[in-house]
């Protein structure tokens, strides 16, 4: 009994929650729907398949696709109400919009009726580092532990301690973020296979890094998929995680990544 | 006489093999045997360009004018390549965690066997791949590579269709900003056809703490050639391009308004989906064109970029 005891007060808490929620934001007719010449892709077949694949492991509590897929799903409460939220579309490096923060990339303006967005940099159409903050810290009903941006660039610091500094922003109570420090390809099928591992007990770093590791090919440099964190949370499993961490800027010896170079 | 007639009928023989051998080889693959499915290629993430005029500076003579293309044929693992990966891999062919139609999961002491059933793909991962220990030494480059070329020899793990090339990556772990720690070291087996290689399936082994196997990942599969097809002409790879029809492409700079493409370099290679891994994807593998050089933009930037678009003739393409 007291060796028990010691267990619980001396090791990462690990907890277990009944029923966890899921929400996915997929962007696929940039071009065709919303006249951004940034290009389509299949960010709707891979949140889908990713929603499907994780099967009973997780309740979805929305998909948002296409021209219903917002800014503010991200900015605002959506992603926040949900344990592990999804983005696939396309995102913009913290070079492109000019106040050194990444973003997810829509084509609408917070309404699916058009006009669609008048410009790149576009406020509104970007979900950008610095006004994200993700996890239970942010507000009572908020439970958001695992991101997933299956974009470009999302987690892409350059080197540059300032970006660097501004994506710790988003690190609000959330456990891990899985995304890309580089360009990357769509595969749809990735979705599946993410969804799969996750869904058979495997860790969200292994399952990111196994499913990277098989769709993305090597292109003019490296793709590189990166899993940053809390590094208590390096193992969670949907069925087995950490507690919530404290905020990455007011405690960075607790944040680390991971990084899966491909080629 | 009997020596005449001996010789007559060796030679005879020798003709009729030379003839059925060449008749075999120029009749094995018919030109253009079926009509292929239109070839799914993936997305790019980033910017992709569009309406921009293209320039050719690349010699183009050498290229094919058809190609064979292949039908996708599974691995499948039996009763025997189970035993003898589990043996490999020292798990217990009984120690089964997990059993679907599509997968059959072993777990033993930490160590992680899915043998995936409608493909024949595998993975084997320890709990230390991936993760970082303050003692954990990875060796370096040279010796990682001297392990896993070892490693997939002495198991013979490697299908002799292919001729492999190799390619060495690195899993880092990053305590802070500034830090970074090599955790595994991946080295993947591209399989190529003629030199060709096929973009898709692969097989990696992922060397960790003092040279020893920490993950395993299989995705090839058999091919089966169907036929010689022709290959689009290079003005009508041009023409698509121009029509924005490329989705797979890389761009080395992230700028949406390209302006001039100059090709640089023509290749061909192959492109071979493998599906959710699970279930089989795309059936054919077909060729490609790799297209490469540099993007000028309008603001002038220059960068440079690389695009895949299907090879065969679009009139032997289901559309």
């Amino acid at each position: 009994m007291i060796v028990i005891f010691f267990l619980l007060i001396s090791s990462p808490s690990y907890v277990f929650s009944a029923t966890l929620y899921s929400g996915f934001d997929g962007v696929d007719g940039y071009s065709s729907i919303g006249g951004c010449n940034f290009g389509d892709r299949y960010g709707v077949e891979y949140v889908n398949k990713l929603s499907s694949a994780l099967g009973s492991s997780f309740t979805k509590l929305f998909s948002y696709e296409d021209k219903y897929a917002w800014e503010s799903d991200l900015t605002g409460s959506a992603a926040n109400f949900v344990d592990f939220f999804a983005f696939a579309g396309h995102g913009v490096s913290a070079n492109f919009l000019g106040n050194g923060n990444a973003a997810a990339h829509f084509f609408t303006q917070n309404s699916s009726d058009p006009p669609y967005h008048p410009s790149h940099y576009t406020d509104a159409v970007n979900a950008d580092w610095s006004e994200i903050s993700w996890g239970s810290h942010g507000g009572s009903d908020y439970r958001l532990k695992w991101a997933t941006m299956y974009c470009c660039n999302f987690l892409t610091n350059f080197g540059n301690q300032t970006y660097f500094n501004n994506l710790k922003h988003i690190f609000n109570g959330i456990h891990l973020v899985m995304g890309f420090a580089s360009e990357m390809w769509l595969d749809s099928n990735e979705g599946t296979k993410y969804g799969q591992l996750i869904a058979q007990g495997n860790s969200f770093k292994y399952a990111f890094f196994t499913a990277a590791y098989e769709y993305q090919n090597g292109h003019l440099d490296n793709t590189i998929a990166r899993v940053m964190g809390a590094i208590n949370s390096k193992d969670d499993t949907y069925s087995s995680y950490s507690a919530d961490p404290d905020l990455f800027l007011q405690h960075p010896e607790e944040y680390s990544y991971w990084d899966e170079q491909i080629n | 006489m009997r020596n005449n007639i001996k010789v007559l009928i060796i030679t005879f023989l020798i003709i009729m093999a030379g003839l059925s051998f060449s008749g075999c080889t120029k009749n094995q693959y018919s030109e253009n045997p079926e009509l292929l499915p239109s070839l799914k290629l993936p997305s790019h993430g980033g910017f992709i360009p569009h309406d921009f005029v293209v320039q050719l500076g690349a010699d183009v003579s050498n290229l094919p004018h058809e190609m064979l293309v292949y039908k996708v044929g599974p691995i499948k693992i039996d009763e025997k390549g189970t035993e003898k990966l589990c043996a490999i891999f020292r798990i217990d062919i009984n120690a089964v965690s997990n059993e679907d139609e599509n997968t059959v999961i072993r777990k033993q002491a930490g160590n992680t066997l899915s043998i995936y059933n409608k493909t024949g793909f595998y993975e084997f991962s320890t709990q230390n791949l991936f993760n970082y220990t303050p003692d954990k030494q990875v060796p370096g480059d040279e010796e990682c590579l001297a392990l896993a070329k070892s490693f997939v020899n002495k198991y013979r793990l490697l299908p002799d269709l292919y001729q492999y090339k190799t390619s060495l990556s690195n899993i880092t772990y990053h305590p802070s900003f500034n830090e970074e720690i090599i955790i595994d070291k991946v080295i993947t087996f591209h399989p190529t056809i003629d030199s060709k290689e096929v973009i898709g399936p692969k097989f990696g082994v992922i060397i960790g703490d003092k040279g020893k196997v920490e993950g395993v990942n299989s995705t090839l599969y058999t091919l089966i050639p169907i036929g010689n097809y022709t290959l689009k002409s290079i003005d009508e790879v041009v023409r698509e391009l121009k029509e924005n029809k490329a989705v797979a492409w890389s761009t080395e700079l992230e700028n949406p308004d390209a302006d001039k493409l100059i090709v640089d370099k023509v290749a061909t290679e192959y492109y071979g989906d493998i599906g959710t891994t699970f279930e089989p994807g795309q059936q054919f593998v077909q060729p490609i064109y790799e297209l490469s050089g540099e993007i000028i933009y309008k603001n002038d930037e220059k960068g440079k970029f690389e695009v895949y678009l299907p090879a065969v003739d679009n009139q032997f393409i289901i559309h």
